[in-house]
C-alpha cells in the first residue's frame, strides 16, 4: 500500500469553504464570500476567519504533500479575486492623508497578504502603494523614494526568503533611517523577529496586531 | 565504494517497478496499436487522454494531428515519426505530447510525455499574468470607487448650492421687502408723531373752547358725537398704533438682519444680536408649538465671520428644535467665549432626543427624518458646511434619547 501523507489538523471553522477552494468551485467560494459577509461579519474579519485560515491550511496541505502546487496556485487565484470583489467594500471614503507603500519580500512570489495588508490600510482611510509580487529591492527602494511613505509593510509568506528580507530591510534602514517599516506574513509566523537583525521594525503577526499598529501611527 | 556499474545492468534489477510505473504514469502515454487502430495496449496516461477507452474499442481518432491515418501510412520500420502530437477530442480534451512513434511487425507503439518543465514555465507565466491583472483589476475597482465617489461630492455640492441659492434668493427677497416696507413705515411712523401732536392741540383747543362756552346746545352735540370717549380713545388708539409700528419696525430689522443682504460677507460681530433677530424670526414657529425660550447668553466676544451664513445656521438649528419639541417644551439658546478665543453657541432642547442609530448621519446630506416632501435633508448639511468648511469651526450634536438634544457650535475667532 503507498504511503499516505500524515494528517494535517485543521484549523479552520469554514471548512465548507475550505473544500470549495481545493474543488476550485469559484461560484461556491463566492456565495460563502456573500453568505459570511451577510452575516454582519466586516471585510477584516472575512480576511481573518475565512481566508487567511484557508490559506495557512493550503500552505499546510502543500507541505505536507497532500495538494500540488498547482491547486495552491487555483486556491490563491481564487481567494485574489474573491480580494477584488470584496474591494469596493474596503475603499473607505474618509482619507487619512497618509500613505504606505507594501511589497512582498524581494523575489517573494505569494502576494494576498501583502494585498490584505494594503485593504486595512486602506479601510483606515491610508492610501496604499502596492509594488506588485516579486520585485528586487532596488524595485522596492525606487517606490519609497518616488512615493515618501509613512510606512513600509513587507510580507514574507516562505521563509526560503528571509535573507532576501533582512537585505532589503538594511537597504531601508540605510537610506530611510527613521521611517517605521513593518514586517509580517507566514514566513514569519514560526520564526518570529530572532532573525530579523535591522532596529525600528516592526512584527505583525495578525490583522489585529495590524489595526492596532494603524491606530498607534495614525495617532501619533 | 559502490563500484559504477552499467545503467542497464542497474535497471534489470527494477524491471517489475519500472514496468509498474511506466504502465500507471499519468505524464507518460504509451500505446500499441493496429493498423485498424484497435489498441493491444494502453497505459493508465494513454487511456485517461484518449477519452478513457478500454483497449479493445478503438480511440485512434482522438490522435488529432498528426491523425492516428498518417502515422501508419508513414513508410519504414522502426522510428517513424518524432514531433509534438495533438491528442484529445477536440472540446474538452486537448493535450500536447512530445511523441515518437515505431513501426513492428504491423504494430505502432505511440509513446508521448508532457514537457514537465514546460508545463512548469507556463505555470508560472500563468500565475504571474493572472496576479498582473488582479492587481489591475483592483486599480480599476478603486479608480472607478473614487470616480463614485467624486460623483456623489459633486451631487452633493450641485444640491447644497442650489439650496444656498434659494437662501440667498430668500435673503434678498427678505432685504427687498424690508426696504420697501421701511420707506413707508419711516413716514407713517413720522405723520403718527404729527398726528399726536396735533391731536393735543386739538384736544386742548377743545377743552378751552368748552371753557369758554358751557352751553347746552354744545353738551347735546358732545353726546351725539360721544366726544368724551374719543378723546379718552385718542390716547389708547395711539399707544396701541405705536406698539404695532415698533414691532413692524422690529420686524424690518430682523429682516435686515437676518439677511444682511447689504453688508459684505465676511464682518467682524457680535452674534448676540443675530441669534436674537433669528430667534424673532422664528417666533411665528416657537409659537404655534408652544416653546419657551430661555436665554444663557454671556457677553460674546466679536468673531470675524460671514453673518447672513450663522443666521442660516442658527434658524435651521431653531427650526429643528421647535420640530423636534412639537408640542410644548424648551430651547435654551446659549453663548459664552471659548478660553482659547472665538465663541461656544448651544441649542438645547427638551424633546425627544436623537436616537444614537441616526446620531451619526443627521449631519449627511438628504439625510431626514422627517415626512416625505417636508424636509430636504440639506438643512444640517449645509449648517456643518458653514460652521467647519466655511468659518473653521465644529458644529456637534449630543444626545440622551428621552432628554432632548443639545446642537453646539464653536467658532474661531478669524476665519481660516
Amino acid at each position: 500500500m503507498a504511503h499516505e501523507s500524515p494528517a494535517v489538523p485543521l484549523l479552520v471553522p469554514s471548512q465548507e469553504f475550505l473544500a470549495a477552494l481545493l474543488a476550485g468551485d469559484r461560484p461556491q467560494c463566492v456565495a460563502l464570500t456573500e453568505q459570511a459577509l451577510a452575516s454582519g461579519i466586516n471585510v477584516t474579519e472575512l480576511y481573518q476567519r475565512v481566508y487567511e485560515p484557508a490559506l495557512y491550511q493550503i500552505g499546510q496541505l502543500w507541505e505536507a504533500n497532500r495538494i500540488s502546487v498547482a491547486t495552491e496556485h487555483m486556491a490563491t487565484a481564487i481567494i485574489e479575486s474573491l480580494l477584488n470583489q470584496v474591494y469596493p467594500r474596503v475603499i473607505s471614503a474618509r482619507r487619512a492623508g497618509r500613505l504606505i507603500v507594501v511589497s512582498t519580500a524581494p523575489g517573494e512570489l505569494h502576494q494576498i497578504g501583502a494585498k490584505m495588508v494594503c485593504d486595512v490600510f486602506e479601510m483606515h482611510g491610508w492610501d496604499a502603494v502596492y509594488t506588485g509580487a516579486g520585485a528586487t529591492v532596488a524595485e522596492i527602494l525606487g517606490v519609497v523614494r518616488a512615493q515618501r511613505p509613512d510606512c513600509v509593510g513587507l510580507s514574507l509568506s516562505v521563509g526560503f526568503h528571509l535573507n532576501q528580507l533582512q537585505d532589503m530591510l538594511t537597504a531601508i534602514r540605510a537610506e530611510f533611517p527613521d521611517l517605521p517599516v513593518l514586517v509580517g506574513g507566514q514566513g514569519l509566523r514560526r520564526i518570529g523577529m530572532t532573525p530579523i537583525q535591522t532596529p525600528g521594525v516592526h512584527y505583525l503577526a495578525d490583522l489585529d496586531a495590524l489595526r492596532d499598529f494603524i491606530f498607534t501611527l495614525t495617532s501619533g | 565504494m559502490t563500484a559504477l556499474m552499467n545503467a542497464s545492468d542497474v535497471l534489470d534489477r527494477w524491471t517489475a517497478e519500472l514496468a509498474s510505473v511506466r504502465h500507471d504514469s499519468m505524464a507518460l502515454a504509451i500505446g500499441v496499436f493496429a493498423r485498424d487502430g484497435v489498441a493491444l495496449y494502453l497505459n493508465q496516461g494513454m487511456a485517461v487522454i484518449l477519452g478513457g477507452a478500454a483497449p479493445d474499442q478503438p480511440r485512434h481518432h482522438y490522435l488529432v494531428n498528426p491523425p492516428f491515418e498518417t502515422l501508419v501510412n508513414l513508410d519504414g520500420e522502426g522510428l517513424i515519426f518524432n514531433g509534438w502530437l495533438t491528442v484529445g477530442d477536440g472540446y474538452q480534451r486537448i493535450h500536447t505530447l512530445r511523441a515518437r512513434v515505431w513501426r513492428k511487425t504491423g504494430h505502432w507503439l505511440i509513446a508521448g510525455e508532457f514537457d514537465a518543465p514546460e508545463l512548469d514555465r507556463l505555470t508560472r507565466e500563468l500565475v504571474r499574468t493572472n496576479q498582473e491583472i488582479n492587481n489591475l483589476q483592483r486599480e480599476l475597482i478603486r479608480k472607478n470607487t473614487r470616480l463614485s465617489q467624486t460623483l456623489d461630492e459633486l451631487r452633493t455640492t450641485q444640491a447644497m448650492l442650489v439650496h444656498a441659492e434659494k437662501m440667498n434668493a430668500l435673503g434678498q427677497l427678505m432685504a427687498g421687502v424690508a426696504h420697501e416696507i421701511n420707506n413707508p413705515l419711516a413716514f407713517v411712523i413720522g405723520n403718527l408723531s404729527c398726528l399726536r401732536d396735533s391731536i393735543e392741540t386739538v384736544t386742548q383747543a377743545y377743552q378751552h373752547l368748552e371753557a369758554l362756552a358751557p352751553t347746552e346746545p354744545a353738551a347735546v352735540l358732545r353726546r351725539r358725537y360721544d366726544l368724551d370717549f374719543i378723546l379718552e380713545d385718542f390716547t389708547e388708539l395711539l399707544s396701541a398704533t405705536d406698539d404695532g409700528l415698533a414691532r413692524i419696525r422690529k420686524i424690518i430689522t430682523d429682516l435686515q438682519t437676518f439677511s444682511r443682504h447689504n453688508e459684505a460677507e465676511r464682518k467682524t460681530v457680535d452674534l448676540t444680536e443675530n441669534l436674537r433677530s433669528t430667534v424673532a424670526l422664528a417666533h411665528p414657529e416657537l409659537r404655534r408649538r408652544r416653546v419657551e425660550v430661555r436665554w444663557a447668553l454671556s457677553r460674546l466676544p466679536p468673531v470675524e465671520c460671514d453673518p447672513a451664513e450663522l443666521n442660516q445656521v442658527f434658524m435651521n438649528l431653531i427650526v429643528n428644535a421647535a420640530q423636534a419639541i412639537a408640542d410644548g417644551g424648551v430651547l435654551t439658546v446659549g453663548g459664552e467665549p471659548r478660553a482659547e478665543g472665538g465663541v461656544r453657541l448651544w441649542f438645547q432642547d427638551t424633546g425627544p432626543g436623537i436616537p444614537p442609530e441616526i446620531i451619526g448621519r443627521i449631519f449627511d446630506p438628504f439625510f431626514t427624518t422627517k415626512p416625505v416632501g417636508s424636509g430636504t435633508g440639506l438643512g444640517l448639511s449645509v449648517s456643518y458646511t458653514i460652521v467647519v468648511k466655511r468659518h473653521g469651526g465644529r458644529l456637534e450634536a449630543a444626545s440622551v434619547p428621552g432628554q432632548g438634544a443639545t446642537f453646539t457650535i464653536e467658532l474661531p475667532e478669524r476665519l481660516p
